[in-house]
């Protein structure tokens, strides 16, 4: 033979696990990965160092090399660490005929990660260029993922049925509700976010109901909610309360001048006439304003009461109107 | 950013400086939830308001912040799994800094759209390395200082790193890193069990 011959230790770096065995079948020589998952197999007979499961046949050499380079499911009889009850690491092998013998090589399939732990390998336990390391990384890193899903989809669950529990919006305006409402306010306070609060109730609105019926009530319900979703800045937000009864939330504000210009833009549009079935349907709204900026810890509850009364000092000095609340630092 | 990352930040916060930290910091970012989810996304803007409001909480700057967060995403005990998929970049701590080029791709190996900073090598000596990164928000560097300290203690070798300043590029943070790697091996450590999860 000419050229460079592989040696034992070039065998065992590219080949760890190994099995050289002579023409009668018995093992001359095994990889040092494979010594340390089956010890002392050197000098045994091969059908008892190695069972084949698929395809069928013994660890006869003749018939194993009938399957040369042929990927044959095998078990090692001798595997160590194997524990009362545990069964022994399935894995493959690939055999080659090399005249006077043969070598098969044995590695891992599926129960890689099994094996691995098992056996305490490290990675100077494979070959250089070995992808199982790689595999290894991706089935870790596969099973961290799929513990985060498993993670948030039993939140997402939780959060489903909480959203259920509160839908949000009021179905004829279009607005939030109440319950919306209390929590963005809590959500501000806790944030310590400075915001304008308006109470707005219609007036007029309990004729219009009388005189017209609840259909005209409802167009001009719902036509309100178009006006104050157009005076509002995007991320301010609009609730109805009650049954005419509305509240505003501005976010990162402090300025009550900007307040009153708006509460003066939403009178001027309330009091547009609308026409409903041939009626003239004309309404205002009386407002309370209050800013969180007035109040050394501004408490929604708070807020809510004074926006109130100043709501109130309005409809009292004649309506179509809007007050600010004065409740001195707080 | 991927909520992995964002995570991470609020998970350092709420471990090591406790929940109230965490909620003054999200109050100040204006964050409009309680808590980062893992494998969601977030805003680039929500991560760097969160990471700015947790600096100036604690009085550091960004890539300090980050690198404290790289150290204790490799030694807090509950992330052991992620840890060990840093092992598997490298044998020993060269081999590891030589596969510093691969965090972006190893990182999408794991998850797709992880994001992870953009980390190149240039190797000045036999000994001495110079990292330059690229990312969205400063860090960068800090994140991989903080993670290579830890590390190298695990693979039981010297090395001395030093940060440099955050400049700003294009869209992004480019940073730099220096490496000199003392002693590859300055103490004994058990060699990294492949299996060790199970």
């Amino acid at each position: 033979m000419t050229g460079p011959l592989c040696n034992d230790a070039m065998l065992n770096a590219i080949l760890p696990m190994h099995i050289l065995f002579d023409a009668r079948g018995r093992v001359q020589r095994v990889g040092k990965t494979f010594d340390h998952i089956a010890p002392g197999a050197a000098g045994q007979m091969l059908c008892d160092v190695v069972q084949v499961l698929h395809p069928k046949c013994c660890g006869n050499p003749v018939q194993l090399l009938q399957n040369p380079g042929r990927r044959l499911t095998v078990e090692l009889p001798q595997e160590g660490r194997v524990g009362p009850g545990q069964s022994r690491t399935r894995m493959r092998a690939v055999v080659y005929d090399l005249g006077d013998g043969g070598l098969i090589n044995v590695f891992f399939g599926t129960d890689v990660t099994k094996g691995v732990a098992r056996h305490g390998l490290t990675a100077a336990d494979f070959a250089a260029f070995d992808p199982t390391i790689e595999i290894l990384f991706l089935i870790e890193a596969q099973s961290a993922v799929v513990r985060e899903f498993a993670h948030l989809n039993d939140r997402l669950v939780e959060a489903h049925s909480e959203a259920e529990h509160r839908a949000i919006t009021d179905k004829l305006t279009g607005l939030h509700n109440r319950r919306a409402m209390d929590r963005h306010l809590a959500t501000l306070s806790d944030n310590g976010t400075e915001f304008g609060l308006m109470h707005l109730d219609l007036d007029y609105f309990k004729s219009i109901n009388d005189t017209f019926g609840h259909a005209a009530g409802d167009h001009v319900l719902s036509r309100v909610g178009t006006i104050l979703r157009d005076v509002v800045r995007q991320g301010d937000m609009v609730a109805r309360v009650g049954g005419d009864e509305f509240i505003l939330v501005f976010g990162r504000c402090r300025d009550v001048d900007l307040m009153r210009r708006i509460a003066d833009r939403i009178i001027a549009r309330l009091e547009e006439p609308v026409i409903f079935d041939g009626h003239v349907c004309r309404i205002s709204g009386s407002i309370g304003i209050t800013m969180s900026s007035f109040y050394r810890v501004p408490e929604p509850d708070r807020l809510m009461s004074d926006a109130d009364t100043a709501l109130y000092a309005s409809k009292n000095h004649g309506r179509a109107r809007y007050s600010v609340a004065s409740p001195g630092q707080v | 950013m991927h909520g992995m990352i964002c995570k991470s930040l609020e998970a350092f916060l709420t471990t090591t400086h406790g929940p109230l930290v965490w909620k003054q910091v999200r109050q100040a970012a204006e964050l409009p939830f309680d808590r980062f989810e893992t494998m969601l996304s977030y805003p680039d803007a929500q991560f760097d308001a969160a990471q700015g409001a947790a600096a100036a909480h604690l009085n550091q700057d960004r890539i300090h912040l980050m690198e404290d967060i790289g150290t204790w995403i490799c030694t807090h005990p509950p992330l052991e799994p992620v840890r060990r998929l840093f092992r598997f970049t490298g044998t020993t701590f060269q081999d590891l800094l030589l596969s510093i080029d691969e965090i972006d791709a190893r990182g999408r190996m794991a998850v797709p759209d992880l994001g992870l900073p953009n980390y190149h090598l240039n190797q000045l000596t036999s000994s001495a390395y110079e990292v330059s990164s690229n990312w969205c928000v400063p860090g960068a560097s800090g994140l991989l200082t903080g993670a290579l300290r830890a590390l190298a203690d695990e693979y039981g070798a010297l090395a001395m790193l030093d940060v440099g300043p955050a400049v700003r590029l294009d869209e992004g943070w480019s940073e730099t890193v220096t490496i000199q790697l003392v002693q590859e091996a300055f103490y004994p450590v058990e060699a990294f069990s492949l299996g060790g999860a199970i």
